[in-house]
């Protein structure tokens, strides 16, 4: 039996041996994985944009209602529950956030076209938010009348500049200011106001409930301790989260509970599903290409735990060919949605991790199952 | 109220007698109603205006959201819907039922991010679809290529073998597209069983698709063809 020489890179020759081929199989793997990545893509930007204005608040833990599982379910909290929460040792601040997004009609002030904003408001002296952008211009909603606007509220809530007027709700609004948060798939906008102002354009709404209570702690405190400590000390009609939880609540609402949320749902499955069986067919019929060149191989003396591990080769470069391509094509599918949509598509190393380990894994299978044919391939053969 | 029984699964039971609380106010379900959710909302109930002003604080009875008008038969939509915008401000849109459903839609698919995504994954599939069957194509013709080889030495022009490929890619799109229909219809029962949506496949959705997929084809084989450029009736002996 002959040792084949290591510096023969067989694996490689084998494809490169008919060029135009590869470069369709690998575009076709770059297609499948493409299509992966957008469709998980969509339902991320389900559910990841509702998260980003998380991100914007400084919380330690949250105080919910029982009965709400998003920003969509309005279920408020008695504010008592702050002031009672603020007597826990390890609590420094119980601050209230108000919500509005249904009855808050937002007049575009080109077209005068009257849509619904997301509206959230707070008391001006609450260090609510992490942000120095809104940090800062947060000190201007004193006055009555004003909001700050989200520049990167869809267009057809109009063009709005600092200084602009328009009316919310039929009553006029004045933005001071601008700031960057994001919209998700319901809310198309958003507007911060002082809980003043709140209240005066939305004079149905009860002072003494909030939507959502803001805990922060005191230095060095463990949040997980504090937690425990509120869940004791406050009634049934609170519940008591981390933000992990709170958003993971969101996110599983978003996913799980929204049609939206459904069918991005299963287009990720059949767009997996299509995409992994193109990596498995593409490879298996690679293979079974090379059968003849691979005939020739056994017919040389190499034996078949030899050739199979060309074949995995074979299948692992093929893979890869088409994979490097595939991602960056999915970042560019990811950058052009969030530009069109507006929508938050986060292109995780976890999310390309995964993606990328299923495609992989799916050709490297397809290359075993291709070998196990390949013992049908007799050396004698070849002579016909 | 009424309650609606197509509503999804987590809005709860859906039977007359139900008592349950909205916004805090007890209701109790003395009726049904047959709607389903939209994309966005997961259930309705179908109230009288005093429960409406009830259940929802800021509501005013003097403002409403629609007034829906019925004409008297055999009058012309349009025709009354110019005279009723002649006389009303500008404070209220007239608009005919079909103006309505198309604003609604246009609304849904042109503003809000579903429709955009909903459109980028056909254009997707659409390309993997293309490049599917151009690899199929592209493989088939190059492992024929002595038979191809064969037919242009007997005398057949180019043209009659692109002719050909082009019959072989209509032949291989017709054959998987009731299959492939079936299996849609299948899954999208299931989808609407699960998201209890109205996911219908309407007759025009068919023809989309399969008006997109002779596009897939014609652009596969043209492309496909670009091999057939390589064959050589000299090959043969080679």
């Amino acid at each position: 039996m002959i040792a084949p020489p290591r510096h023969v890179p067989l694996a490689w020759r084998l494809l490169a041996a008919d060029r135009p081929r590869l470069v369709i199989s690998g575009s076709r793997i770059a297609f499948a994985v493409v299509l992966m990545f957008s469709q998980v893509g969509f339902l991320a930007g389900v559910t990841e944009s509702a998260l980003h204005l998380f991100g914007a608040l400084r919380a330690d833990l949250y105080l919910a209602s029982p009965d709400r599982d998003s920003w969509e379910i309005d279920a408020e909290i008695p504010r008592a529950r702050l002031y009672q929460a603020r007597a826990v040792p390890g609590v420094a601040a119980a601050l209230p956030l108000y919500f509005e997004a249904h009855r808050s009609e937002w007049k575009n002030p080109q077209s005068h076209q009257e849509d619904a904003i997301r509206v959230l408001a707070f008391d001006v002296e609450d260090p609510l938010w992490d942000r120095p952008d809104v940090r800062d211009q947060v000190r201007r909603l004193g006055a009555a009348d004003t909001a700050l606007f989200d520049r990167q509220a869809r267009d057809f809530l109009g063009q709005v500049a600092e200084g602009s007027t328009t009316e919310l709700r039929q009553r006029r609004v004045r933005v001071v200011g601008l700031i960057d948060l994001g919209t998700d798939f319901r809310h198309d906008g958003t507007l911060l106001m002082s809980d003043d102002n709140f209240f005066h354009y939305f004079p149905e709404r009860r002072r003494d409930w909030c939507a959502v209570g803001v805990v922060q702690l005191c230095p060095g405190a463990s949040p997980a301790r504090v937690a425990e400590r509120l869940r004791q000390a406050l009634p049934g009609d609170v519940r008591v989260l981390t933000p992990a939880e709170f958003m993971a609540m969101e996110e599983r609402y978003w996913a799980r509970r929204t049609m939206a949320g459904l069918l991005f749902g299963f287009g990720v499955a059949v767009g997996v599903f299509i995409g992994t069986l193109s990596c498995f067919q593409i490879v298996a019929g690679t293979v079974q290409d090379a059968s003849v060149p691979l005939a020739t191989l056994q017919a040389m003396g190499y034996s078949r735990g030899q050739l199979r591990l060309v074949v995995v080769q074979l299948a692992a470069y093929l893979g890869l060919l088409g994979l490097l391509p595939g991602i960056a094509g999915g970042k560019v599918v990811y950058v052009l949605l969030q530009a069109g949509t507006g929508l938050t598509m986060n292109f995780t190393p976890g999310r390309v991790a995964r993606l990328s380990l299923l495609a992989l894994g799916m050709c490297v299978l397809a290359g075993l199952a291709a070998a196990r044919e390949l013992r049908k391939t007799d050396p004698a053969e070849l002579l016909r | 109220m009424l309650i609606d029984v197509h509503s999804k699964g987590e809005t709860g039971p859906t039977a007359v007698g139900l008592v349950t609380e909205i916004h805090g106010r007890r209701v109790t379900a003395v009726g049904e109603c047959r709607i389903g959710p939209g994309a966005l909302g997961s259930g309705l109930v179908v109230v009288g205006p005093h429960t409406f002003l009830k259940l929802a604080p800021g509501a005013v009875r003097d403002r409403i959201q629609l007034g829906l008008i019925r004409l008297r038969p055999g009058l012309d939509p349009a025709a009354a819907a110019a005279r009723l915008r002649g006389q009303l401000g500008a404070d209220v849109r007239v608009l005919t039922r079909a103006e309505v459903e198309e604003i609604d839609q246009g609304n849904f698919l042109e503003r809000r991010p579903v429709g955009i995504l909903f459109r980028i994954g056909v254009a997707l599939s659409f390309l993997v679809g293309s490049v599917t069957l151009y690899h199929i194509l592209a493989v088939e013709t190059s492992n024929r290529r002595g038979e191809y080889a064969t037919l242009l030495a007997l005398g057949h022009t180019r043209r009659a073998l692109v002719g050909v490929v082009v019959q072989m890619g209509l032949l291989y799109v017709s054959l998987s597209f009731l299959p492939a229909l079936l299996l849609a219809t299948g899954l999208l029962q299931l989808v609407g069983r699960v998201a209890r949506a109205p996911a219908l496949l309407e007759v025009r959705h068919v023809l989309l698709v399969g008006g997109l997929c002779v596009v897939m084809c014609a652009t596969a084989s043209v492309l496909a063809m670009r091999k057939l450029r390589a064959a050589n009736p000299a090959e043969l002996f080679g």
